[in-house]
């Protein structure tokens, strides 16, 4: 009757020792640790490059350009955290609290600006605003022949383009934090006497704050990795002068001298956003699974709601990919049939050789360290993998330079003894190096999740259900990790493809990605012919966006 | 092969961690077919015990036979996979990336699997749901695939760690009803771990007491409510007001007058009345009063004062009790005597 023959008497079992157990450990988290300092030893160097300044090239820095820099660094976090706050504040805050026309839609469709590189996004805008351009040409028809357009080719220009790609991290953030008090907590404190924009100010936005901080958080370690976007806008930062340095001057001394001090920057960020954040929790005991009443706004501040988001909708993903693909339908039809398929089919290749093999590289270190971590326990495991996630607040540029200062030595040493080339700094393998530095965190944590998904209860009942440890892991852990593996090897695939400083100063020669050349041709104004990388990217970006939209409607 | 007589015994298990005696010489004998209860206070060493039954824990000394034969002891274990032991744990550990069918056929093997599938999923009422993901059921209907899939490979003994504790009161009692119609339906031996009193009277045959790494006493539920060997036990199981009083024989007189006890005993010893053992008639020049009420609905409980003596009593929901009144109350049935 019963399928596995249970009713034959079991011959004698074989009695195992108590202390062979299923997994097995080593003495010390070797793995883990090593996996962990490897990551970790850019950002040391060049901590230690900054406690030995070269005193002359600071002086000769601080008197011409550095100022600048350092001033238009500050403008632009200040502009674009401000703006992404407002914005993705003020957009959750409408799509969860309020009903009007196709706010279900605009609720996910908001986050579609995460597919485009800021970069992307600058050079459409360049062509949006210039002279020739639409934007102009509409004003000119407008107003007459001699009427003043608003310069936008400047800081504000940039503040703009930025904080339109970056609201939606803090918009994605501020959402889940105003559905999840908004049941209860909102409802409390209208109990209380609290009026709705009174609750608002009062009890939404202090208690989304760790929300907010970590939010803007995202968009500022953003901010400052570009360097692109402020060159097409002539606002050079601090990142702008390390690639400019770097690959314009060739001077790799002082471009890393200007890196130590730009990771200066992003870990005070870094720090002040943990501050910010403070010691209060994301989430609220007892708070969740309540659908928030929503204010239904009828008439016109339905319409002017409904209004609000489908511009900001409109203007940071309808128009740039709108004008990518009239661009890229041009060019195609202008191209001779045959060759530029070859060319376009070299930078696919090339770049999704390195995204490929920068994520299946950054997953299995993941894996291994995030197993570590779950094994040992200990303290020191615990902040090696912090430690190797730091990478993540960190610009490009910064870690090019780190990578650049760890890896040289070695070439040098193996050139003298074996009298090779640069075959690491000189090759992929310095490339990817980088990029796992980088995006560690981004794999990490996507693991790191699934394996608590693992209960050691669903370990246990599957072997009292008669599977050896081995049916375990293949049936239970390894199904449900490697969904987390899968969702963090396609968010690394997608952040190497955009990725851009480091990839522009490490990139062996001929290795050009599409990011690469759709950022060259845009810099020689060829914005048609970049439309095709460029698309291209923002379509294999809309994969972890789409996954975003649906992972957001099985938890609502 | 004669079928032995327990399906499970426990020989004085002994478990340390860390220096800290868990388990301290615990025995226990389940019989085949029978519901038998773990009951205890957290900590008492009851998981660790069904933990040492299913094959996740090893015993330091002692040894756990299933079928009369050793399964585990201070020198060897069976691991879990080959015990043939069910368990349905308390989060109920479902396969969240598995449907329901999938999740109940985990432990077959063979071309009947679809069939017996089907007859679990009557058996839970559950039929139909084969498609169903864990997380699109309700937290009643996780906890029965977790019990048709412990159940799918017919197992010797079914564990059950906590099952209802994470359900809510309002649906606890009724699906508490439910599995123990499914077990006794079912005819298998079940050991349940629970610190809920009412859970464990009401469900198993046997229940037995653990404080602090060891058994107090094993007795079906009516035995050990009204018979209980300590006051420990007395006081865990339920309600309890002890008087102090003075033994002999077969009586004990105390401050409520002399009452009949339900074995013999002498000297001075505290007696156990149950609150439902005191019955309040409302009377002008009673030596009772009435403290507090709390009304229920079924029942009410009553907080008299007598003499310097705190009680309280228990009583069906007819009579309407006001504090300040005063009240003479009458002992039902037999005391029970510890001795001081």
């Amino acid at each position: 009757m019963v399928a596995r023959s249970f009713d034959t008497p079991l011959p004698s079992l074989p009695l195992t020792q108590p202390s062979a157990k299923a997994r097995i450990r080593l003495r010390l988290p070797l793995l883990p640790l090593l996996i962990a300092g490897i990551i970790a030893v850019p950002i040391l160097l060049l901590a230690i490059e900054l406690l030995t300044p070269n005193i002359d090239l600071w002086a000769q820095l601080w008197s011409t350009v550095l100022p600048r820099m350092i001033g238009n660094t500050l403008l632009l976090i200040a502009g674009v955290g401000v703006g992404t706050l407002v914005i993705g504040t003020g957009l959750a805050w409408l799509v969860t609290m309020h009903d009007f026309p196709a706010r279900r839609w605009l609720d996910k469709l908001l986050l579609l600006p995460l597919a485009v590189p800021a970069f992307v996004m600058g050079f459409v805008f360049m062509s949006l605003l210039d002279f020739a351009g639409p934007l102009q040409t509409a004003w000119r028809n407008l107003f007459g022949r001699g009427a003043p357009f608003p310069d936008l080719m400047n800081g504000f220009g940039a503040v703009i383009v930025m904080t339109l790609v970056l609201y939606p991290y803090v918009y994605m953030l501020a959402r889940a934090a105003f559905r999840e008090q908004a049941g209860v907590t909102l409802e409390a404190a209208r109990a209380l006497g609290c009026n709705r924009r009174r609750a608002f100010w009062r009890i939404a936005l202090p208690m989304a704050r760790p929300s907010l901080a970590a939010g803007v958080g995202l968009v500022l370690m953003e901010t400052m990795t570009d360097f692109a976007t402020v060159r097409f806008f002539s606002f050079p930062t601090i990142s702008e002068g390390v690639v400019r340095l770097w690959e314009g001057r060739m001077d790799r001394v002082a471009a890393t001298e200007l890196a130590s001090l730009l990771m200066v920057v992003a870990l005070g960020l870094l720090l002040l956003e943990r501050g910010l954040r403070g010691r209060s929790r994301f989430d609220q005991q007892g708070g969740r699974g309540r659908v928030p009443v929503r204010l239904h706004l009828g008439g016109w501040r339905g319409w002017a709601a409904f209004a609000a988001c489908a511009g900001v909708l409109l203007l940071a993903f309808g128009l740039p990919v709108g004008q990518l693909v009239l661009w890229a339908i041009n060019e195609i039809n202008g191209l001779i049939p045959g060759t530029w398929e070859t060319v376009y089919g070299q930078y696919i290749a090339n770049t999704f050789a390195l995204s490929g093999g920068a994520a299946l590289l950054t997953v299995m270190l993941a894996l291994v360290l995030a197993q570590g971590v779950r094994a040992w326990k200990t303290r020191l495991v615990r902040g090696a993998a912090r430690l190797s996630a730091l990478g993540y607040a960190l610009p490009g540029s910064v870690i090019a330079a780190g990578v650049l200062l760890t890896l040289a030595p070695i070439d040098h040493a193996l050139g003298d003894w074996f009298g090779t080339g640069l075959i690491l700094t000189g090759s992929i393998a310095g490339l990817l190096y980088a990029y796992v530095v980088r995006f560690m965190a981004v794999a990490y944590q996507s693991v790191d999740a699934s394996m608590c998904k693992v209960k050691p209860s669903m370990e246990e009942v599957a072997r009292t259900l008669g599977a050896s440890p081995w049916r375990v892991l293949r049936r239970i852990q390894a199904p449900l990790v490697v969904n987390g593996m899968l969702a963090g090897g396609i968010l690394v695939f997608v952040d190497v493809m955009k990725e851009l400083p480091a990839t522009l100063l490490l990139r062996p020669f001929g290795m050009d990605t599409l990011g690469v050349w759709a950022y060259m041709l845009a810099a020689e104004s060829f914005w048609q012919a970049a439309a095709i990388p460029a698309l291209t990217i923002v379509v294999v970006g809309l994969i972890p966006v789409l996954l975003l939209m649906r992972a957001g409607d099985k938890s609502a | 092969m004669s079928a032995p007589e327990f399906a499970v015994e426990c020989i004085d298990l002994t478990k340390t961690y860390d220096r800290q005696p868990v388990l301290r010489g615990v025995s226990l004998r389940v019989k085949a077919g029978q519901i038998v209860a773990l009951l205890g206070p957290s900590g008492c060493g009851k998981t660790t015990t069904l933990r040492m039954i299913a094959g996740f824990e090893t015993p330091d000394g002692g040894s756990v036979l299933i079928d009369g034969r050793v399964v585990a002891d201070a020198r060897s274990s069976q691991p879990a996979e080959v015990r043939r032991v069910g368990m349905v744990f308390q989060e109920y550990a479902l396969f969240p990336h598995l449907n329901v069918y999938e999740n109940v056929a985990f432990g077959l093997r063979g071309n009947q699997k679809a069939a017996r599938v089907a007859e679990m999923l009557t058996l839970v009422g559950l039929g139909g749901l084969d498609k169903r993901m864990p997380h699109e059921l309700s937290g009643g209907q996780q906890q029965r695939v977790a019990l048709a899939r412990a159940l799918a490979p017919a197992p010797r003994v079914l564990l059950l760690d906590e099952p209802f504790s994470n359900l809510d009161t309002a649906l606890r009692a009724q699906v508490r009803t439910e599995i123990s119609a499914i077990l006794r339906q079912a005819g298998i031996t079940a050991i349940l771990v629970t610190h809920d009193q009412e859970e464990a009277l009401s469900l198993a045959d046997e229940v037995a007491v653990m404080f602090e790494g060891q058994v107090a006493q094993v007795a079906e539920p009516q035995t050990l409510y009204r018979q209980p060997t300590s006051r420990a036990v007395a006081a865990f199981v339920g309600e309890a007001n002890f008087l102090p009083a003075k033994a002999h024989g077969m009586t004990a007189r105390c401050a409520l007058g002399d009452l009949t006890l339900d074995e013999h005993a002498s000297g001075a010893v505290d007696v156990l009345l149950r609150p439902e053992q005191l019955q309040l008639v409302t009377s002008n020049d009673g030596a009772g009063r009435v403290l507090w009420r709390e009304f229920y609905g079924h029942t009410q409980r009553i907080g008299v004062s007598y003499g310097d003596l705190a009680l309280v009593a228990r009583a069906d929901a007819i009579e309407r009790y006001t504090p300040g009144q005063t009240v003479n109350v009458v002992v039902r049935g037999r005391a029970r005597a510890f001795g001081g």
